[in-house]
């Protein structure tokens, strides 16, 4: 099969996309956002239908029942306890148990942290145990126990030495992460390194100082038009007299942030193989730009109506920059061993992570 | 499904490739056991499936084992019952003996699909548009109904304390105490718990009733207003909002509708948001408003002053300064309230005194004479 090309082909269409999301798209307004787990997987269905590997379609076998259930047992099993945990710890600092009230509060934040973990970790797993191709599909062992713990003290590592510790944390995670995860008979390895990522994060952690300076730039911004004669009369006119500045400061911070997140999103999956198969990612950060500048305008023009389309633009962005070298030889992969979970990526879902 | 036939290009004599006797056509099955792809031939009888290949893939399947996965633009994909990852790909121009005997494309969820997309959609929107009906007229059937002592709980949530940010002197505490309790006369009677009344140290012209039966007078609007009694108007209007129990109506329809709309996130919501976010409907405004006047009046109070303070809000040239878009954001159409109070002066009675001199100046300075008060800055600048 080595003479085949074996990156991926997109040949969907926005008009056929449209078809299938507007539909599903009002039923979830009629449902009072309801149905919007079912027309997710309308979405995908259509998106991992219309992407060719090796000659072969790929299929999305998730249903929105699945995800439905995922969400509702967060809400209960998580959420609810949650809740209920601020609660009685703002009733034990109210009663005047100030430092047991914050030692209970940094405990239930890694608590919090660890379930994030756990529910990222959830989501890959169920994302490729719903992933076909050739009836073959993907998936993991692990439950993400262990992931979760590492997860919750890698991010506290990061946030003790004030971010120092970031770039580290993301990479193991990553390769963490998955390392567990498979495909049919084949395991995914990961070998990225933090190394080299070390610029694009020094440059991240001087935002905040450039971000001083824009501040900066933001009151002065207002105070020249003061100085003028012009006085802001309405709250409205204050707002938009520092709007120039204000976009120009979340424009350089994105830009910062999202440089740095390229190269690790490059580094990691060109680090990456399955099988004979090895993985690159070449977007650049302003590509990623375009496609974050892409997502704000469309949702700011369409008064958030084009959230529908967003999907489809992050799909054919990973697929479009999504390369594969090497090879795989179809008699040699067989079917998953690992059990299929039962419902959908939930957790994720609940805390508002879930990207696709 | 009816795909368009292509005209058959050859052997006239056969007529329709689907319907010929043979009716077979290539299929391609992949086993859910490896990814290698079987080239078969695949045809329909009444009651099965029939797939010709190699040993190991051939196989006769019911009817009621195939289940339809997705009509691809290029093939049909068919799946097996109980056989997790075989898939079937068949050509879209397959015969009809196997075509006509496929079940239905499964396309938004089984029960929509049973009563097709337009009824179900009908059906959806009536019942959504049934509980957002319940959940905006709701709160008013319960919010009698709830234990004070449970909003006292829901206002140290909302806002804090605040007590860093009210003033304090004993001379403007027991003036505003004496104000509260003339207009508030009946609550002692009735058992009810008191309505704590404060002055917030914030130069907004506004003032605001929150659960908990606590009451905020922003400093802002006591430089705006000029006489007592007009204050005691704008007392008498808030504390009405607690008593006729509009905060719990509007902490409960605010929460009902954060869960409607998915809110699990809302409750990182600042504490301006929470302010801010408590809305009284229109009615409450109006009954508010006549809660006061029947408090005013009760009180021996002009309606008079509280008229004016209103009045003067509209009359502002130049649109609303952005010390007092505040106040009229929360209580639109301050003419026709205006009107409202006029109408009930009664020019032929004495009217009392809201406070006398030094009690009103106690009040109105008592920011400036609090030095332990600090400004209430929720946002940046
Ligand atoms: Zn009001």
């Amino acid at each position: 099969m080595a003479d085949q090309a074996i990156d991926f082909e997109f040949d969907g269409s926005l008009k056929a996309y449209t078809a299938v999301v507007l539909p599903g798209f009002i039923l979830t307004v009629a449902t009072l956002g309801l149905y919007r787990f079912w027309n997710t997987t309308r979405i995908r269905r259509y998106l991992w239908s219309r992407t060719i590997f090796m000659g072969d379609r790929l299929e999305w076998t998730g249903t929105g029942r699945e995800l439905f259930l995922g969400a509702l047992a967060a809400l209960i099993l998580v959420l609810v306890p949650i809740s209920l945990a601020n609660f009685a710890i703002r009733q034990i600092a109210l009663h005047g148990y100030r430092w047991v009230a914050v030692a209970l509060s940094v405990a239930e934040l890694l608590v919090f942290y660890a379930l994030v973990g756990a529910a990222v970790m959830r989501a890959l797993r169920y994302r490729l145990s719903r992933t076909q191709w050739r009836g073959i599909r993907g998936g993991s062992v692990d439950p993400g126990v262990r992931f979760g713990l590492a997860y919750a003290w890698k991010n506290a590592l990061a946030m003790v030495t004030l971010g120092i510790a970031l770039p580290w944390a993301m990479v193991s995670l990553w390769n963490q992460r998955w390392r567990a995860m498979s495909f049919g008979s084949l395991q995914f390895s990961a070998h990225g390194r933090a190394r080299g990522l070390g610029l694009p994060f020094l440059l991240c952690y001087l935002a905040p100082v450039i971000a001083i300076g824009m501040v900066a730039l933001l009151i002065w911004s207002g105070m020249t038009l003061t100085y003028f004669g012009y006085e802001p009369r309405t709250p409205l006119e204050w707002i938009l007299i520092r709007l120039p500045a204000a976009f120009a400061f979340l424009f350089v911070i994105a830009l910062i942030m999202t440089a740095y997140y390229a190269s690790f999103f490059r580094q990691m999956v060109s680090n990456m193989a399955l099988g004979g198969m090895r993985f690159r990612f070449n977007a650049s950060a302003i590509d990623w730009m375009e496609l974050f500048l892409g997502d704000v305008l469309l949702m700011v023009v369409t008064l958030g109506l084009g959230s529908m389309f967003l999907s489809y633009r992050h799909w054919t962005f990973h697929i479009r920059f999504f390369q594969i070298d090497g090879q795989i030889d179809t008699d040699d992969l067989n079917q998953s061993t690992t059990p299929a979970p039962a419902q959908g990526e939930g957790l994720l879902d609940a805390f508002d992570m879930g990207a696709l | 499904m009816t795909e368009p036939l292509p005209e058959p290009p050859t052997e006239p004599l056969s007529g329709d490739p689907r319907t010929d006797s043979a009716g077979v056509c290539p299929a391609e099955v992949f086993d859910g056991a490896s990814a290698r792809r079987h080239g078969v031939m695949v045809r329909g009888d009444a009651a099965a499936l029939i797939i010709d290949g190699p040993d190991a893939i051939a196989a006769t399947v019911a009817w009621s084992a195939i289940e339809r996965i997705d009509t691809w633009p290029d093939a049909i994909l068919l799946g097996r019952s109980g056989r997790p990852g075989w898939r079937l790909k068949l050509p879209l121009d397959a015969p009809a003996a196997i075509l006509d005997r496929l079940p239905r494309q499964p396309r938004f969820g089984r029960l929509i699909d049973r009563f097709g997309y337009f009824k179900s959609l009908a059906c959806l929107a009536l019942a959504s548009s049934l509980i957002v009906a319940a959940v905006i007229k709701a709160p008013g059937w319960l919010a009698p109904h709830i234990p004070t002592a449970w909003e006292n709980g829901m206002s140290d949530d909302a806002v804090g304390d605040l007590a860093e940010n009210t003033c304090h002197t004993p001379a403007s505490d027991a003036a505003l105490a004496s104000l509260v309790a003339r207009l508030d006369r009946d609550a002692a009677a009735q058992h009810l718990p008191p309505v704590h009344v404060e002055l917030l140290k914030l130069d907004l012209v506004n003032a605001v009733a929150l659960p908990g039966g606590r009451v905020l007078v922003f400093d802002g609007l006591l430089h705006q207003i000029r006489s007592p009694d007009a204050l005691a108007g704008v007392i008498g209007h808030e504390i009405g909002h607690v008593r006729l129990h509009h905060v719990m109506q509007a902490v409960l329809r605010q929460y009902g509708l954060s869960l409607l709309l998915g809110g699990y996130r809302s409750n990182v919501t600042s504490a301006m948001g929470q302010m801010t976010a408590l809305r009284f409907t229109r009615e409450a405004e109006t009954d508010a408003d006549s809660w006061s006047r029947a408090r005013l009046a009760a009180a021996n109070l002009s309606p008079l002053p509280t008229a004016g303070f209103l009045a003067s809000l509209e009359s502002e040239n130049g649109g609303p300064q952005m010390g007092i878009a505040a106040y009229l954001d929360s209580h639109p159409d301050p003419f026709a309230r205006a009107l409202a109070f006029r109408a009930v002066f009664d020019p032929s009675r004495a009217y009392d005194q809201a406070l006398d001199r030094n009690a009103w100046s106690a009040i109105v300075n008592a920011c400036a004479d609090d030095v332990k008060a600090k400004p209430w800055t929720p946002f940046f600048g």
